[in-house]
């Protein structure tokens, strides 16, 4: 069931993450653990712009960010939440500066750096733990 | 690159990103830097000192100088793109590495 509340992103959030911690910890399979940690910092970022959404317009923000390659991207989160007011850190900007995922890592094979992994990991719970404090 | 791909970030340049430009360019041979969106300032970083470094490592050169920005800028710049003159010759190993390059050089709408 699609998510609906920004308690929802946030669950679904924690479910990837876990998920891409367990990837990595027992399988050590880092491509595969980056590509759907990726995905818990989507689901963060957007429990949170519901959040700061006035109710009236949830429907029309919830159906903007369940549809469409560009909510996909950090950058375009953040945006988002920066029209709501909500400035992310200096220590997050400079965490997102390594964090480049994309949904283009389905394509890839291979293997990711196993630094760079734990590093996108962490960069997803730092994110999903600074959203956690937001929503009550 | 063309004319008019390069025009479409160098038209993104504000007032705020040349400083950055200036900063870096004071310890680097290339630093380009524009306003992505609201919340977002990308950096790009070229020169012959990144020749076989790691990323980290790269990053760790570029980072101390960053921290000398005003906290408003710093905590905008959410990309950092660091180059040797040889890897932008050379092809990308890897699809996501070509989007990024590309997405710098023609960014794709915020929407913002």
């Amino acid at each position: 069931m699609q998510p609906t509340t920004a308690r929802d992103f946030l669950r679904v959030s924690l479910q990837r993450l876990t998920a891409a911690e367990e990837i990595m910890d027992v399988l050590r399979l880092t491509l595969e653990a980056q590509y759907i940690g990726g995905y818990s910092v989507e689901c963060s970022l957007k429990a949170l712009i519901l959040e700061k959404t006035a109710d009236m317009d949830r429907p029309t923000v919830l159906h903007q960010l369940t549809h469409g390659a560009t909510y996909h991207r950090a950058e375009i989160l953040f945006g988002r939440l920066r029209e709501r007011g909500v400035f992310k850190t200096v220590e997050l900007a400079k965490r997102m500066r390594r964090f480049d995922w994309t949904t283009d890592l389905r394509y890839e094979t291979g293997r990711k750096d196993t630094g760079e992994t734990n590093g996108l990991l962490r960069t997803a719970r730092i994110i999903y733990k600074w959203v956690e404090e937001q929503i009550p | 690159m063309t004319t008019a791909t390069k025009l479409s970030w160098e038209a993104k340049r504000t007032s705020e990103t040349q400083r950055v430009e200036e900063l870096l360019q004071q310890h680097f041979q290339q630093a380009d830097a524009y306003r992505y969106n609201s919340a977002s300032i990308r950096v790009r970083v070229i020169d012959p000192q990144f020749e076989g470094m790691s990323r980290e490592q790269r990053d760790a050169m570029v980072e101390p100088h960053l921290d000398m920005l005003p906290p408003e800028t710093l905590r905008d710049i959410m990309t950092l793109f660091t180059f040797s003159p040889s890897d932008l010759n050379r092809t990308p190993t890897t699809l996501r590495q070509h989007m990024l390059n590309t997405e710098f050089e023609d960014p794709s709408p915020s929407m913002l």
